[in-house]
């Protein structure tokens, strides 16, 4: 239908911030360099966004597909482990809660944990502990603790996985290194005008220097920009800002912390949040907030107040406007990162974003043409993804019960259909149900929910003949089990000087919660 | 719970909708009543698929008792063979393919393996991924071992369901709910009672009995005028064939499909035509010279199904799960995929409008997949899924386990698509190498049915109540 190819594939990547990288990392790993040639063209001049420093587990099989090694990775870029998300201040002023990257509690008698749980609760007993407290990933974060995941299912500690905060400018240094290894080409240079096609296809790229540059495919990495999306091929943004109002942060670095907590920190303020992402030579800090609630040296000052280490830098203003690409594929040009959408980082979800993209892009490569039917299921898959991760972030704004006017407007802004329903049928059951395609399973929304206070009125049908204390003893049992396995696992840093042994780590799935295959 | 559940029906729907939710349910306190309405007994036979071990586990039985008691038979998937359309095209030899539950290749978990299979075959003289698969060259064969429970490598190769005597079904299942306590009750007229918010509150049975409801499962197919498309089905029995391979065996014909289904003893052929485009008679003449006398009977299936299946405190079971009931489907999956999806989410009040939302948003998804699968039996690129096909050799991810992607693959590969591009995940992997590694994958699965008895032995085992896998 479009562009026909040329007998050496070239395939020039705009942009070297970690989308640019890491596309360029997976491509020049599965495309032959005989067939194939791989361009890197970005702007130092221009630089990076430079923050992105809070990954999920998922970018453990990322490094391994593209073959680098997690302890290289790790001294590289300054990594600390993760195993989940603190949210303080979320729902209520007082509320602290985790989102684990792990399972709450066993199923019981067949039925969901979190049934029972809620069903003790309505009981009022008098032992029950917090949700998270029966999460064994919850209690290491909270002690923080820190061993591998064991690969065997049957093992209380399958059932958590373990991701990485990062210094993001970092890991774009060690994945060009790492592509440029692979005879990756790399330049340095502004492209100030783009050159189509008749037929409206990318052809070439006008550098600042009189250069032109042509391609084949082009991958727009150019952040925000969306120099080639955008700019050139006017795809058409949503913008969903009326479900997620935050458009503004500012990020600064502090002090390390000596004791690196195995968690992100994100903290509810007047009309945001703020992050805290420890890494192993600094923390990294930001706040996301709403610039209609609060303005930008208000924000700057409550940032500063907030840090719990001396800060290294001034703080630097991002803008967004959170939303979608319409199509991130059209033409011969694939948006990948913040240049096909950006959802705010309250759940570390933008980097998986750029993974997934990069996996559907290789699955559906383009032959001598660029057809209809790859851009299509390519644009289709990447919809559902954005859309799923996006009910979920929406979640954490519209539970809440606080008094400031940017929170009220979030407890009573409308929500998308999606998310509603998801909403009501929880309410009425206490019932959650699966997505087949999509990052957040019902382990995530419960830790949210029942973390922000939201209960369902009615639960399974099921539960009304149990005896209470039967299944509270059980409870009590099981969360003693979890503490004593917590209490022997070696501390974060600990674990972080120890674990030093390439290859030493659990194979990567591709999963939030470990090795069980149950969500 | 004091939990009341009326299932209404006749035949397998109410049967598996009883024993389902008996078996579920009972343990919990709830009181289930089906009351039985006429109807015709049932004849014929079921296909299932893998599906069927799940039912098995949650009824807490064995699938070898189900298959002694509906005297079945094994099956690995379908054999399809199309000589009308190939002839056509012009192809020398009737086409021939199979469609297996297991997936290719050697381990369930190798990425890429069916698109790496799929660009070799491209380079070579013989065409299909059979010889890749140790479903169809068992089925081909007319070899089959139940793959015993430590070798999981096998059960994912081999996975299969049965083929069962749908009466001998029914009374096994009604047995079985009756031990669970389903109080089962004949009722030739009943109506039910609403109450003023909506929901029905009791059946009324035309003895003047009433049952109070908390929850109502109506599995009758549609009753009154069939309006809107319908297809007429032929169906029957015929003793004097064997078992024959582990397989259901589908052959094209003028008008659609038949479908053969083996028994323990003998076998069930079925066929389905569109009334409007194709005479009973023609129909029936080609099947007399092509098949023999055999005893044909009929039924009707309504094609259009509603969108709600759940509403109020009502699941309307018996006229969606129809609509899929095709020779080539059969309605027991998606009959217990609603069930159990309905259980998974079992609320303790009458009206829960986003669940029943949620349910039946999951019911349309779960009949677009099956009816794009058997769309595309006809009509291949006029799906999405044909298309991607097509051009990457990938179907779509699915959202509901109604088809497997190695069933929309192979019958996809079966129907004549070659993907056009070739996986760039293999790029990589030198032609030599990916040749050496079949070849070595496909002398493995040779042996491993070279070894295996044949169907009918397995069969006899399991029927005589002998362990059922010798050693691979
Ligand atoms: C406040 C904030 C916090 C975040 N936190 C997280 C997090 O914790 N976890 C997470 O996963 N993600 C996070 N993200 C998202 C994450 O930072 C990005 O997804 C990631 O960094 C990828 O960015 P990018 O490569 O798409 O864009 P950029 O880093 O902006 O890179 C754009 C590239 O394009 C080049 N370029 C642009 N225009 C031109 C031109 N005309 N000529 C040549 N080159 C050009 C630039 O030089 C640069 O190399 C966060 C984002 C924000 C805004």
């Amino acid at each position: 239908m479009t562009a026909a190819l040329v007998e050496r594939q070239r395939i020039v990547i705009l942009g070297g911030g970690t989308a640019g990288w890491m596309t360029a990392a997976a491509l020049s790993k599965y495309l032959p360099a005989a067939r194939f040639s791989i361009q890197v063209i970005e702007s130092t001049q221009i630089g990076t966004v430079g923050v992105g420093e809070a990954t999920i587990p998922h970018i453990r099989q990322f490094n391994q597909w593209i073959g680098l090694d997690e302890t290289e990775f790790i001294r590289a870029v300054g990594a600390t482990y993760k195993l989940a998300i603190r949210f303080s201040g979320w729902g209520e002023a007082e509320a602290d809660y985790y989102h684990p990257f792990g399972l709450s509690g066993e199923d019981l008698n067949g039925l969901p944990f979190h049934q029972y749980w809620l069903w003790l609760r309505q009981h009022q007993q008098s032992d029950l502990k917090a949700f998270g407290d029966y999460s064994l990933a919850v209690l290491m974060a909270q002690n923080n603790r820190f061993r591998y995941p064991s690969a065997d299912p049957r093992e209380a500690c399958s059932a958590f996985n373990y991701a990485f905060h990062m210094d993001a400018t970092l890991y774009a240094q060690l994945l060009r290194r790492h592509c440029l290894a692979r005879g990756v080409q790399w330049l340095d240079a502004r492209v100030a005008a783009v050159h189509q096609h008749a037929s409206g296809d990318i052809r070439a790229l006008q550098l600042e220097d009189g250069r032109q540059l042509a391609g084949d495919l082009f991958i727009d990495c150019t952040g925000f920009a969306g120099v080639l999306i955008e700019q050139t091929l006017r795809a058409g943004y949503d913008n969903w800002q009326h479900w997620l109002p935050c458009d503004r942060a500012l990020a600064v670095p502090s002090q390390p912390d000596p004791t690196p907590p195995v968690y992100t920190h994100a903290l509810a303020t007047a009309a945001g949040w703020q992050w805290r992402i420890p890494l192993q030579h600094r923390t990294g800090n930001g706040l996301v907030y709403a610039s209609a609630y609060l303005d930008d040296a208000q924000a700057s000052e409550l940032l500063l107040a907030g840090l719990q280490e001396q800060a290294l830098d001034e703080p630097r203003p991002l803008r967004f406007v959170t939303g979608r690409r319409r199509q991130s594929w059209l033409k011969n040009c694939v948006a990948i990162g913040l240049s096909s959408g950006f959802l705010e980082p309250l759940e570390s979800t933008s980097l998986y974003l750029i993974q997934v993209a990069i996996q559907q892009l290789l699955a559906c490569f383009p032959g001598d043409t660029v057809s209809e039917v790859e851009r299509d299921h390519f644009n289709r898959s990447m919809e559902l993804e954005y859309q799923r991760v996006r009910d979920f972030l929406i979640l954490h704004y519209k539970l809440n019960h606080r008094p400031e006017l940017f929170w009220r407007h979030c407890a009573t802004m409308p929500i998308p259909d999606s998310l509603a329903q998801r909403l009501v049928m929880y309410r009425e059951t206490g019932h959650l149900l699966e997505y087949r395609q999509g990052l957040f399973q019902p382990a995530s929304w419960l830790a949210v929910m029942l973390g922000q206070g939201c209960y369902p009125e009615r639960l399974d049908a099921r539960l009304d003949n149990q005896r209470p204390d039967a299944v509270a003893e059980w409870l009590t049992g099981y969360q003693q089990q979890l503490q004593s396995l917590t209490h022997q696992m070696p501390l974060h840093s600990q674990a972080l000087q120890s674990n030093q042994h390439p290859g030493s780590q659990p194979p990567a799935v591709q999963s939030l919660y470990g090795y069980r295959s149950r969500p | 719970m004091n939990m009341q559940i009326v299932i209404l029906g006749q035949g397998l729907w109410l049967q598996v909708a009883a024993a389902l939710v008996a078996s579920q349910l009972r343990p919990w306190g709830v009181r289930c009543t089906a009351v039985e309405v006429p109807g015709e007994p049932e004849p014929g036979s079921v296909a299932s698929g893998p599906e069927l071990h799940g039912l098995c586990r949650l009824l807490g039985q064995s699938w070898q008792e189900l298959l002694l008691k509906a005297r079945g038979s094994f099956n690995l998937g379908t054999d399809y063979r199309d000589a009308l359309t190939h002839q056509a095209a012009g192809a020398a030899g009737p086409a021939r393919w199979f469609v297996p539950f297991g997936h290719l290749g050697l381990k369930s978990e190798a990425a890429e393996f069916a698109q790496g299979l799929f660009s070799y075959l491209a380079g070579q003289a013989e065409q299909g991924p059979e010889p890749y698969c140790l479903a169809a060259l068992a089925a081909w064969q007319g070899k089959f071992a139940v793959p015993p429970a430590n070798r999981t490598d096998l059960r994912d190769m081999l996975d299969f369901g049965l083929h069962l005597d749908r009466q001998g079904l029914c009374a096994w299942l009604r047995r079985f709910s009756e031990r669970q306590g389903v109080r089962f009750v004949a009722a030739d007229a009943l109506f039910s009672a609403q109450t003023a918010q909506g929901p029905i509150a009791s059946v009324q049975l035309a003895g003047g009995e009433s049952l109070p409801v908390d929850f109502c499962l109506d599995c009758r197919p549609r009753t009154g005028v069939k309006s809107g498309a319908v297809m007429l089905q032929l169906f029957a029995g015929d003793p004097q064939q064997g078992p024959g391979k582990p397989c259901t065996s589908a052959e094209r014909v003028p008008w659609g499909w038949l479908v053969r289904h083996p028994l323990a003893n003998g076998c069930v052929w079925q066929t389905e035509f569109d009334p409007q485009v194709q005479k009973r008679d023609q129909v029936q003449a080609w099947l007399d010279g092509n098949l023999g006398a055999l005893d044909w009977q009929l039924r009707s299936r309504q094609t259009s199904s509603p969108d709600e299946v759940w509403t109020g405190n009502c699941l309307q079971l018996g006229p969606v799960v129809e609509t899929l009931d095709s020779p080539l489907l059969g309605a027991m999956g998606p009959l217990q995929a609603l069930l159990v999806s309905w259980l998974d989410m079992l609320p303790n009040q009458a009206s829960c409008p986003a669940t029943a939302r949620l349910f039946n948003g999951y019911w349309q998804q779960y009949r677009e997949e099956l009816n794009t699968y058997l769309t595309l039996h006809e009509t291949p690129l006029e799906t999405h899924t044909g298309r991607l096909f097509a051009r990457l050799g990938r179907v779509p991810t699915a959202e509901t386990d109604a088809v497997r992607p190695v069933q929309l693959m192979t019958m996809l590969y079966g129907l004549g698509l070659r993907p056009e591009l070739p996986s760039r995940l293999l790029l990589d992997n030198e032609p030599a190498q990916v040749g050496a590694a079949l070849a070595q994958i496909r002398r493995r699965l040779d042996t491993l049915v070279t070894n295996m008895p044949s169907h009918a032995q397995t069969l006899a085992r399991c029927l005589d109540g002998r362990p059922a896998h010798p050693s691979y």
